[in-house]
């Protein structure tokens, strides 16, 4: 029996954000988009749900006269990615 | 991006996709290393000129304390416009932001305790500068800039060999010219190469 896949995970953008923020202590919202090349709605929704899970945290500051979206992974957001990688490792080797 | 649910396969190619972004990411420009490799030989050849062909052996220490009035304030100003454009900050970048501040610290020392005991600076220059652009080379993964920084090293130990103070001005600039301005050059050239991939 396999064990589940974390489902907050297992979604295309999430995990790409998520893969992101692994190399890098913190990515700006503009660098999602430009790497993800996501719309900014559909990045704004998957970031409110790795926050509301708290994987990652999102601080909103200015960069001059713009808003800025400043994303850093949790500890718990790196477990997690830690544990989806090994569960993966696991369907891959069956 | 979709977001759309994922093979196994698939989420593994997400992962290695956007890890390979960061890690391919080349994190300095080699504008510093322009800036001051091009300051520091311009000082080296006025120096030249003026112990040579003026034999103003004293006065010419002034182009040292003239060559950070212009570089200082274009590294800060340079610097900062980086740092607002950067949408992203890693690991590797604040490591490689503090070694050059730890150089900046250790240079300014380096050169005040040898005004002090009164003996020429420039080999222990050398030897701090090969150190950091050692470590540059390595957080870069740039071989130029290693063997850049075996230039300074042998250059630190053959310094102490040339006699006249004109020519030790004019092997400082060779090696600097070597060891870290055309190093500079080729991770410039690299830099605006994969930005434009």
């Amino acid at each position: 029996m396999f064990k589940p896949l974390d489902p907050i995970l297992h979604s295309e953008l999430r995990l790409a954000i998520i893969s992101l923020m692994i190399g890098n202590e913190s990515i700006e919202f503009g660098y999602i988009k430009e790497k993800t090349k996501a719309t900014a709605g559909n990045i704004s929704v998957q970031l409110q749900k790795l926050k509301d899970a708290d994987y990652i945290s999102i601080e909103k500051s200015f960069k001059g006269n713009y808003p800025l979206t400043t994303c850093t992974i949790t500890e718990k957001g790196l477990k997690a990615f830690e544990e989806y990688v090994k569960t993966l490792e696991t369907y891959i080797k069956r | 991006m979709e977001n759309s649910t994922l093979s196994k396969e698939k989420s593994l190619e997400i992962i290695n996709e956007m890890i390979a972004i960061t890690r391919n990411k080349l994190i300095d420009d080699g504008f510093h290393f322009l800036l001051w490799g091009t300051l520091i030989v311009l000082a080296c050849i006025v120096q030249f000129i003026m112990i040579y062909f003026f034999g103003k052996n004293e006065e010419s220490n002034w182009v040292w304390m003239a060559m950070p009035l212009i570089g200082v304030p274009l590294s800060i100003i340079y610097g900062k416009k980086k740092k607002e454009i950067a949408q992203s900050s890693d690991f590797f970048s604040r490591i490689y932001m503090y070694l050059w501040i730890g150089f900046g610290i250790s240079l300014f020392l380096t050169i005040f305790i040898s005004i002090l005991y009164q003996h020429s600076p420039t080999s222990f220059i050398m030897i701090i500068t090969g150190f950091a652009v050692f470590v540059s080379g390595n957080i870069l993964k740039f071989q130029p800039l290693k063997w850049g920084a075996l230039i300074f090293w042998l250059g630190s130990l053959c310094y102490p060999m040339i006699e006249q103070d004109a020519f030790q001005a004019l092997f400082y600039a060779l090696i600097v010219s070597i060891g870290y301005l055309i190093p500079g050059y080729m991770l410039s050239k690299k830099y605006k190469k994969e930005a434009y991939v």
